[in-house]
């Protein structure tokens, strides 16, 4: 009677384990404050929603790097005045493209118009492009230029270094861009996240580099741009620069963006470069309550969430099972949204039995969680590993009379309070 | 070999009494007629001959010049959908994208709890056939997004450049890749198969005329175009943007009549075979 009084137990408590979520990993993001917010405009989705599939056991998962941004290029904005006296431009190698885009109201420029000097002195016109297109001709390449744009290729004949652009019709701003496909010299910008919430630290490299030799010295500056195009100045120091993001309650839609600007010489030879990034950036409005409720005979994982503003709220994850040879492998992804005012939530992870493949079971881990932002697109919690050992069943043991008032082991005894 | 046996014909019977249907979900861009201006009719009308119902079709037409989460975007395109697939009684659904399409189409996919359509689209989707599509973006939106440091000094910030092109520059399509989207390397697989065919090369000589398939040969601003793009590429996309999400379905010149190179705005037409190819498909 006993045995049996404490296999049913065994078998709720299996059935729904309470426990701690594994604490943040390095590379994982969690919300040390929550702050309010109206709710966004818009038509958002009210009801709440689940999805689970199967995944490739086989396939090998991992959470993305940050994004490396290579630069060979650069921009400067131009006055009228200078590019009809010819505009200075630095060259590292032959074949530099040259675009040149007017500003709102300012004379459109046909690719026939552009003069390029050197030294001063007009460079023969029939050996000076390689190539010229006007705005309609990129447009229809795919290359959605401002109306008004130009570009041309500089010969390669004419080599590199300092040439002057030149536009006597020109009439207003412009904007001059230089792309040096054929150099050497390249700008890398990385941010050290993939997602940041508003309030923590963001941290950005910058390295300049010929070919494989990194470029000690030269100077770097940069901005952090919010949607709205607030700019935020970056304090370069050794390549690198840190910054509390701010906490702006912009309802612009998108991402932030690093803009770097760098000038160097090499040999006598001056080297710009301009390299942007992008970083999502969140509010904090939202996140999870730090513990969660296991239901093993549905696969299923209920985590609190604690909800600061009103919004759409998504939880997603990964389950990983135990294999025929005892590795936890992907074989399953759930995800689960709903509408939230304020206050003590829950969202679910249901992966369901029929996700799981034959061979593998408990016991099971919960990976890749992320809470989710909907209506203001933005990820606010993230655990590359939240659960291990879900499911897992006591080694059997031996029951004695004794044994039964003795708490039992493992994770079925676990009855922790979700916090 | 009788369990097998049997097997088969479940599954043949189980596609007999299918309705499969297919949609044609076109990319960057604002369209109203997507069927006369983005696909044209001879690629449509051989594609969804291949079907049981020839009937069954759905050309869409929503505002891809939105971020691809916007409702006139992905809400527009479930809208669609969603309306074809009770019209129609769709079991079965084939979606073909072409370029920021898949992207769209990958949103939902990758999204199933943003709106309650979605879960529905998703369950009678069996695969995605995504035509070069965008799907780590194109170095040709960096080069014209100058950034919004540039932008705003030139007034153009709000309203000049198409979200949908902004949305494309590689770096925000890592971190929507990262963040938001499923399918490429590392991340859990999508729901349904998204598989790419992937535009290798140009041919913009202006004697040959293959160029001239499908109406193009705007090899004036493509030779200019290509400086941004790597050797392998079509002439918008570089192979790895093609190729970044879900599995390659094949190369070009591995299939196309004569090994011809599909630029990118003849993957939308009926060239070198590609209609007959995605027409075939249709049965299965």
């Amino acid at each position: 009677m006993k045995k049996t009084l404490l296999f049913c137990l065994m078998c709720l408590a299996l059935s729904a384990q309470a426990a701690t979520l594994l604490p943040p990993g390095s590379r994982d993001q969690a919300p040390s404050r929550l702050v309010s917010a109206p709710a966004p405009a818009g038509d958002f989705e009210r009801k709440p929603v689940s999805f689970a599939w199967a995944l490739d056991p086989w396939a090998e998962l991992e959470a993305p790097a940050p994004f490396v941004a290579e630069s060979r290029e650069y921009w400067a904005l131009a006055e009228a005045a200078e590019l009809q006296a010819g505009l200075s431009i630095d060259t590292t190698a032959p074949g530099a493209l040259i675009r040149v885009s007017p500003a709102a109201g300012s004379e459109a420029v046909e690719p026939g118009q552009l003069r390029m000097l050197r030294n001063g002195k007009a460079i023969a016109e029939p050996e000076t492009f390689a190539r010229r297109a006007n705005a309609a001709q990129l447009k229809a390449a795919g290359m959605e230029v401002p109306d008004g744009s130009a570009i041309v290729q500089l010969a390669p004949g004419q080599g590199k270094g300092r040439f002057q652009v030149q536009l006597a019709e020109a009439k207003g701003r412009y904007l001059v861009h230089v792309f040096e496909p054929n150099s050497e010299y390249v700008l890398k910008a990385q941010a050290d996240k993939r997602s940041v919430l508003a309030g923590d630290t963001l941290e950005v490299s910058a390295d300049m580099a010929n070919g494989a030799s990194k470029m000690p010295g030269g100077q770097v500056g940069g901005s952090l741009i919010s949607p709205s195009g607030r700019s935020y100045d970056l304090a370069f120091r050794n390549g690198k620069a840190q910054i509390t993001v701010p906490d702006e309650a912009g309802t612009t839609p998108g991402l932030w963006e690093v803009h770097l600007s760098s000038a160097s010489f090499d040999q006598g030879a001056s080297i710009q470069r301009d390299a942007r990034t992008a970083v999502e950036v969140t509010r904090p409005t939202a996140r999870l309550g730090g513990g969660y409720r296991f239901d093993a005979a549905a696969v299923r994982f209920e985590l609190p969430v604690q909800v600061a503003a009103a919004g759409r709220y998504e939880l997603r994850g990964t389950l990983f099972a135990t294999g025929p040879d005892g590795v936890a492998r992907p074989v399953a992804q759930a995800h689960q949204a709903n509408w939230f005012e304020p206050g003590a939530r829950q969202l679910s992870l249901a992966f369901g039995r029929g996700n799981v493949p034959s061979g593998f079971g408990a016991p099971y881990e919960l990976r890749f969680v992320e809470l989710k932002d909907q209506a203001r697109m933005g990820t606010l919690e993230t655990r590359e590993l939240a659960v291990r050992g879900a499911g897992a069943t006591p080694a059997p043991r031996a029951v004695r009379p004794r044994d039964s008032a003795t708490p039992v082991r493992g994770t079925v005894g676990r009855e922790t309070s979700i916090r | 070999m009788r369990y097998l046996l049997l097997a088969a014909l479940a599954a043949a019977s189980s596609l007999c009494e299918a309705n499969t249907g297919v949609a044609f979900v076109h990319g960057t861009g604002k369209q109203t007629n997507a069927a006369a201006n983005y696909w044209q009719s001879p690629f449509i009308n051989n594609v969804r001959g291949g079907l049981v119902d020839p009937n069954n079709y759905v050309v869409i037409n929503c505002d891809f010049e939105k971020y691809m989460w916007d409702n006139a975007a992905a809400g527009c395109l479930a809208g669609q959908l969603t309306t074809f697939i009770n019209n129609r009684g769709i079991t079965r659904l084939i979606v073909i994208t072409h370029s920021n399409g898949g992207n769209v189409m990958r949103w939902i996919l990758s999204n199933p709890t943003w709106d309650s359509r979605y879960p529905n689209i998703i369950a009678k989707t069996v695969r995605v056939n995504a035509l070069a599509p965008s799907s780590a973006g194109t170095p040709l939106a960096d080069a014209v997004i100058a950034g919004n440091v540039f932008e705003s000094a030139l007034g153009w910030l709000l309203g000049y450049k198409n979200d949908a092109v902004r949305m494309q520059q590689t770096s925000w399509m890592a971190s929507y890749n990262a963040n938001w989207l499923l399918g490429t390397a590392g991340r859990p697989a999508l729901p349904k198969t998204f598989r790419s065919v992937v535009g290798t090369d140009v041919d913009s000589a202006i004697w040959d005329p293959d160029s001239y398939c499908g109406g193009y040969a705007e090899n004036v601003g493509l030779e200019t175009t290509q400086n941004w793009l790597n050797s392998c590429s079509d002439g918008f996309l570089n192979c790895s943007s093609q190729s970044a999400a879900g599995y390659v379905w094949f190369q070009d010149k591995s299939r196309m009549a004569g090994s011809e190179p599909l630029s990118h705005n003849q993957s939308r037409r009926a060239c070198f075979g590609l209609d007959t190819i995605l027409r075939n498909d249709m049965r299965s």
